[in-house]
């Protein structure tokens, strides 16, 4: 009987092992429009957003799309920027690419060029969405003749900073580079740290650099700095921008915290809305989360102040990186098609427009339900007072081991300009020379 | 003689019966794709395109004359020495604190083994805001994960934390094991504490220590959890292992082959440390 028993707990174990096996049938075939034309199937979406304001909304947006397609379902999943891409390449590698993504098609360009992209102007999509034609631009969301994503928000870098602070210490709002200092050195005095940083990811390290750096760039014309350092073209030390803004960028961090280095994103977002520092120099998609953690806070922002003669230079930076791409190989194109169209409707652009957070590409929404700090960053996009990233922008090794090196030096008591110049160049040399 | 073959053939299928689900799993998921994964290593696959060729041995040849694989490899062979003594030193503690079974001993070992039940990533996100909020705050220094020197052993307490307890309940069964006799006699002879200690319990438990030794080696040289959670190979490439050098090079820089190569060469490492390792305690295993 005991071994009866045994025999059949046995069996049933090594039957066990197989249940795992086979194809997840609710994604794979799934019909995509009845005969009667309603859509139906099972949509996956991989996204990077972050914040309850963006989140609570995307929750919003895809209920009421369910209720309009009854037999359509959607399963959302998100991870942090740092981690997304890897995460997608992940998936693209195991032939398990989600039906529907976030991503700029110009840092995926591995992925369009294995065919996994759908072109969305082939697919007469980009027609039927409200933007225009400048916001397509070439080599970030296509080659001119095939599109691969929609862009639908811009990514902000300014100087950001809490109005109460500045009032309750008889602070100005600066200016120029001096102003900027002096307004440093007054909050260190009254005790109250000038800056929170979030640097244990090491993009918002390079984001602080960033926001320098550009509109140096862009000033004296050198968009094409990116390319000309990943060719080997030319070296971090012909450009005199770069030399600077990591002087001034030093001048910085001689007000440093304890927890520079070891503060993500959001950490630094409720510190920084809990009055812990006055400044944050950086990505606007950091500080939108601070609503979370205090929903008054007097949160504004100024294009950096880099200097004191070129104020006319002084702009914030704009990424239109943030939009939309559909597989290739998704068996509902018409449901994601669908739900791409949807999102661009005015009542969903509008909720994203005053409760996200950031600049909409899409024009023609009432902005006065946003942050201030919002309109203040649209105005600036708006009146020219934004410089747009350098394209093409780094992707890869480009981008990790390099701002994994700046994340060391600027933890290396020894720091200095040259150092990061010349080891900062070591480290895309040989980048270069393994890919040669 | 037929019965007596009969019943050794059940057993034998008895046997393989019982180990085949987790042989299958272990095959299916581990050994089938490590062999197929080996053939990519010889090529400039990028991990998503249908089209790569092969390259021969230039992925080998990149791997030991780059500078980061030595440095992962470095900061790996510190991570797993840091968490193989001390776990040991924690579990042996824990465990001599507590062999005995008594209620109080039992609550306390239920403590000291709950660390262990905790996934890693949470482990790592629990650390990552003590020495953030915490620690460093409360001493006024740097979180050891920001700076270079400390990111390792910060990481290594994670493992430490949560692994000790492990040990402990392999180091508590061998110490059950042990013959009161051997103990008593020992007084009767004069012999303290420690000399009793260090003459019959510590060589006594070598078998344990052969257990924990292999386990802690295999998961300091895999680990990927902790670090990935808790620095993402911060500070500045300071704690990054091979794990997560073979991950980046074959999800975040395009080289899949590379990556691959990558990690036929930690199995082999780590196959050939645990064997030599493993076999060196072995032979000081001093039998019942």
């Amino acid at each position: 009987m005991k071994k009866a028993l045994s025999l059949v707990l046995s069996a049933f174990m090594a039957a066990a092992v197989f249940t795992g096996c086979g194809d997840n049938a609710n994604k794979d075939g799934q019909s995509q429009s009845t005969a009667t034309g309603t859509l139906s199937g099972d949509m996956e979406i991989m996204h990077y957003m972050s914040g309850d304001g963006k989140l609570n909304a995307w929750d919003d947006f895809m209920n009421a799309f369910m209720e309009k397609h009854p037999d359509v379902t959607i399963e959302s999943s998100g991870t942090d920027y740092s981690n997304f891409l890897t995460l997608l390449r992940t998936k693209a590698a195991s032939s398990d690419m989600p039906d529907f993504w976030e991503a700029t098609p110009m840092k995926v360009s591995d992925i369009i060029e294995a065919g996994k992209a759908m072109d969305l102007k082939a697919a007469g999509v980009i027609d039927e969405l409200p933007l225009g034609e400048d916001v397509f631009a070439e080599c970030v969301w296509g080659d001119g003749d095939e599109i691969w994503g929609a862009p639908y928000t811009l990514k902000s870098f300014a100087l950001f900073y809490n109005q109460d602070l500045f009032d309750k210490h008889n602070v100005d709002v600066p200016t120029t580079q001096s102003e900027f200092l002096e307004a440093c050195q007054k909050f260190s005095d009254a005790g109250i740290d000038p800056f929170i940083r979030a640097n244990s990811d090491y993009t918002h390290l390079y984001v602080d650099l960033k926001t320098e750096l550009v509109p140096r760039l862009q000033a004296s014309g050198n968009g094409d700095y990116y390319a000309k350092l990943m060719s080997g073209e030319k070296k971090f030390a012909d450009y005199d921008e770069f030399r600077i803004s990591v002087d001034n960028m030093l001048t910085r961090y001689q007000w440093e915290r304890l927890d520079d280095l070891s503060n993500d994103g959001t950490a630094a977002a409720e510190k920084f809305a809990n009055g812990e520092a006055a400044m944050f120099v950086g990505m606007q998609s950091v500080v939108s989360q601070s609503f979370s953690t205090n929903p008054d806070f007097n949160l504004h922002c100024v294009p950096y102040p880099y200097s004191d003669d070129q104020t006319e230079n002084h702009k914030i930076v704009v990424e239109m990186e943030d939009g939309w791409m559909i597989s290739a190989d998704t068996d509902i194109p018409e449901v994601c098609i669908e739900w791409l169209k949807y999102l661009y409707e005015t009542p969903q652009a509008q909720r994203w427009s005053d409760d996200v957070g950031m600049i909409m590409v899409q024009s023609g929404l009432d902005t006065s339900k946003q942050y201030d700090y919002v309109q203040e960053l649209t105005e600036c996009y708006s009146n020219g007072k934004s410089a747009q990233n350098c394209i093409p922008q780094p992707i890869g090794e480009f981008v990790q081991k390099w701002r994994s090196y700046l994340q060391a030096w600027i933890a290396d008591p020894n720091r200095s300009t040259d150092m990061l110049i010349t080891e900062g160049q070591g480290v895309y040399d040989e980048i270069i020379a393994s890919q040669n | 003689m037929n019965r007596r073959y009969g019943l050794r053939s059940n057993k034998t299928l008895f046997n393989i019966l019982f180990l085949a689900p987790t042989l299958i799993f272990f095959a299916y998921g581990v050994v089938i794709p490590f062999a197929q994964g080996i053939p990519y290593s010889f090529t400039n696959w990028n991990a998503v395109s249908p089209d790569f060729d092969f390259i021969g041995l230039r992925n080998y040849i990149t791997i030991f004359t780059e500078k980061q694989f030595f440095t992962d490899f470095k900061n790996t062979l510190y991570y797993t020495l840091l968490t193989t003594i001390f776990c040991n030193l924690f579990g042996l503690i824990f465990a001599i604190g507590v062999y005995k079974t008594t209620i109080y001993n039992n609550i306390f070992r239920t403590i000291y083994f709950m660390p262990f039940v905790l996934s890693l990533i949470l482990a790592a996100y629990i650390w990552k805001y003590i020495y953030t909020d915490v620690y460093s705050p409360l001493f006024n220094v740097y979180s050891p994960l920001a700076t270079t020197q400390g990111a390792i052993p910060g990481i290594a307490v994670m493992s430490i934390w949560r692994d000790s307890g492990y040990c402990m309940i392999i180091f508590i069964a061998a110490l059950q094991s042990i013959p009161a006799d051997y103990n008593e006699a020992a007084m009767i002879d004069g012999a303290g504490p420690i000399q009793r200690f260090l003459k019959i319990t510590l060589p006594l438990l070598v078998p344990a220590f052969s257990t924990n030794i292999t386990l802690l080696m295999s998961w300091g040289f895999k680990v990927f959890e902790f670090p990935m959670a808790a620095t993402r190979g911060g500070s500045g490439g300071a704690s990054e292992t091979i794990s997560m050098y073979a991950y980046n090079n074959i999800f975040a820089y395009f080289n899949a082959g590379l990556g691959q190569a990558a990690s036929v060469i930690m199995v082999v490492l780590l196959a050939v440390i645990t064997l030599l390792v493993s076999k060196a305690i072995r032979s000081k295993e001093v039998e019942l």
